[in-house]
């Protein structure tokens, strides 16, 4: 073996304590790297579109091809709301933007969030996205994100058509 | 009894037997191109940061407690942390310094989803078992020998126990393994895909074909395609399972797997470039690590023998004029390299030309004095001269990956695009115009364009 005055107990430990604590995280390590994938494809209502630390490279759902749109009601001096689409392209980084048609909701809700605190006037901001899977012409069921400005509150819908 | 067996069992595979050339060459490595990515790739996307006062971090909780990210504060990250991975690659290890290399590199996609590369969590899951590695020295594995020839043969191997080198081994089987478990839907599996992928498709249009003039249905050769490269993932998931066991036992099964599980990894991410798709330096992370796997040890110490000639001959050189120096000689010799190593931090920092260099080299001249002068005043002159020479590399490496490579040209013109969009003329015309300096592109036509739209600009806003 190497000379073991550059051997440490903690990269190489010998039988005893150390050794045996060190076995616990490394035990503890495994389990986490397995579970934190794994949780991508278990639990009740997972969100396929987070696909971080999940190690899915290639997969089909980041290769959809999405279309989304982002639309606020302003309220008007008559007292009635006009809805007006809303350019990102003019306000954030295209990174961003990637990221909203790719569904990472914070992004989105933290977007929707600022359209409300930018401009008082904007009553409701709601966000719609459609998109299709490689290699198929049908659209996979949409999403749909909406912020009352007012009260503060989200109302999401999945497999908006 | 069967409790005695797991334990056995289970010591045997975390403690056993590593050839220490293996850790090694996989610290130096991994380390040396974290340190370039740094430079070359991560500090070109600093303008990014905070633009519009929006970010999200990839954690609810360091949205709360950080600052806005900025693009100062993501170069003076990446330039810093490229640093102190370079110095870990050429000194023995301290676990304290590689901790704050690996914290620091973790911060700097963790601070917001602009950087959501999967491989960037990967590399600091191997930063964080490269912590935990034995803390080898070049001495180690090569010593001088009286004639001054160094050993560089499986004859000189020397093993010892390294469970985070075995972690990693492990870790990398589980990336594997989902890979191929993403893999599994129908949308994969009937190739579809691979076939919507211009990247590989187009490539391959030739193949498609001739396999349609041979009358092959061309969905079965897509299918097929997805389907090896699945088996492909799983195979290499097993490889990188037993051979982190290889070195206990000469055995012809664990060579078979080892040029398996290479010419696997090879094929995947050396064939990703070819195809011209590239994820950063992704696939030299993945051939590096699988080389250090999968590759006999004697052939790994034959190559490292070679790879660490310029560091062994300094060691060397340094051991000699070590000997005849006195206290005197040394103090005065580590005082002046203090000096000049800090004033080449901040020349350097001012003249790299971007937010955040000139802070980076005020802090590591700070960073710097304070440590070289700890060893000073402990008379540790070698290690003294030692670090100080490799600090003067890294900054002058560092200074040169940025200066010569793309870095400022793709900061500068990818900020002056966003301006344009935002209407930021003013910011445009400046922007624009510092990255038709540090221009690289070959492309003339892109290079004309570019300097008629400054003229437009300068033209509407009268300067």
């Amino acid at each position: 073996m190497i000379n073991d005055t550059h051997q440490d107990v903690i990269s190489s430990p010998p039988p005893g304590k150390v050794r045996s604590l060190i076995s616990v995280i490394i035990a503890l390590f495994i389990i986490w790297q397995i579970l934190l994938p794994a949780s991508y494809y278990l639990g009740a209502d997972p969100d396929i579109y987070d696909e971080r630390f999940s190690w899915r490279m290639f997969s089909s759902t980041i290769q959809q091809t999405c279309i989304f749109n982002i639309n606020e009601d302003i309220k008007s001096s008559d007292g009635n709301a006009v809805t007006s689409r809303v350019d990102l392209r003019r306000t954030v980084d295209q990174i961003w933007i990637d990221q909203v048609a790719k569904n990472v909701q914070p992004v989105i809700r933290k977007l929707l969030n600022r359209r409300c605190k930018n401009n008082p006037m904007v009553s409701e901001v709601h966000f719609t996205r459609n998109c299709r899977t490689p290699g198929s012409f049908n659209p996979v069921p949409g999403d749909s994100i909406s912020l009352n400005c007012d009260s503060g509150e989200y109302s999401a819908i999945r497999g908006v058509k | 009894m069967m409790l005695f067996r797991i334990k056995s069992a289970w010591d045997r595979f975390w403690y056993g037997e590593v050839s220490a050339i293996r850790p090694y060459l996989l610290m130096k490595f991994v380390l040396l191109i974290v340190a370039f990515d740094c430079w070359v790739l991560h500090v070109r996307r600093g303008w990014h940061y905070g633009l519009d006062g929006f970010n999200v971090a990839h954690f609810n909780l360091l949205d709360v407690l950080q600052p806005l990210p900025s693009p100062e504060l993501y170069v003076v990250l990446m330039i810093l942390t490229g640093i102190l991975a370079f110095i870990s690659a050429f000194t023995r290890p301290h676990r304290g310094l590689l901790a704050i290399t690996t914290l620091m590199y973790t911060y700097g996609w963790m601070m917001s989803r602009i950087d959501s590369y999967q491989h960037h969590y990967l590399i600091s899951l191997i930063l964080f078992a490269i912590v935990f590695m034995p803390k080898l020295h070049v001495s180690d594995l090569y010593p001088p020998t009286v004639s001054g020839k160094c050993h560089g043969s499986a004859k000189h191997a020397r093993n010892l126990s390294s469970w985070a080198y075995v972690l990693l081994g492990v870790n990398m089987a589980i990336v594997y393994l989902f890979t191929a478990v993403a893999k599994t839907d129908n949308d994969w599996l009937s190739g579809n895909v691979l076939r919507s992928m211009s990247f590989i498709q187009e490539p391959l249009s030739s193949v498609e074909f001739k396999l349609a003039y041979l009358g092959i249905s061309l969905d079965l050769f897509w299918k097929a395609v997805a389907i090896s490269v699945m088996t492909g993932e799983i195979v290499l998931s097993a490889s990188y399972l037993i051979s982190v066991n290889r070195d206990r036992e000469k055995k012809l099964f664990y060579a078979i797997t080892g040029w398996v599980g290479l010419l696997l990894a090879a094929g995947f991410h050396l064939g990703l470039e070819l195809f011209d798709f590239r994820i950063g330096w992704f696939s030299l992370y993945m051939v590096v690590i699988a080389c250090v796997y999968f590759l006999p040890r004697s052939l790994l110490f034959k190559a490292g023998s070679v790879i660490t000639l310029p560091e062994r001959k300094i060691r060397d050189l340094l051991k000699k004029s070590a000997d005849k120096r006195t206290v005197i000689t040394g103090s005065v010799t580590t005082g002046i390299a203090i000096l000049l190593n800090a004033s080449l931090c901040i020349y350097a920092g001012y003249g790299l030309d971007l937010p955040g260099a000139v802070e980076a080299g005020y802090i590591g001249a700070v960073l710097l004095v304070i440590s070289l002068s700890y060893l000073l005043f402990n008379k540790q002159y070698r290690n003294a001269l030692q670090y100080s020479l490799v600090i003067t590399l890294s900054v002058i490496l560092m200074w040169g990956a940025i200066a010569l490579s793309e870095t400022r040209f793709r900061y500068y013109s990818g900020l002056g695009v966003y301006n344009l969009r935002t209407n930021e003329l003013g910011a445009a015309l400046e922007n624009l115009e510092k990255a038709n300096i540090y221009e690289r592109e070959e492309n003339r036509e892109k290079q004309r364009m570019r300097e008629r739209l400054v003229e437009q600009l300068k033209r509407r806003l009268n300067r």
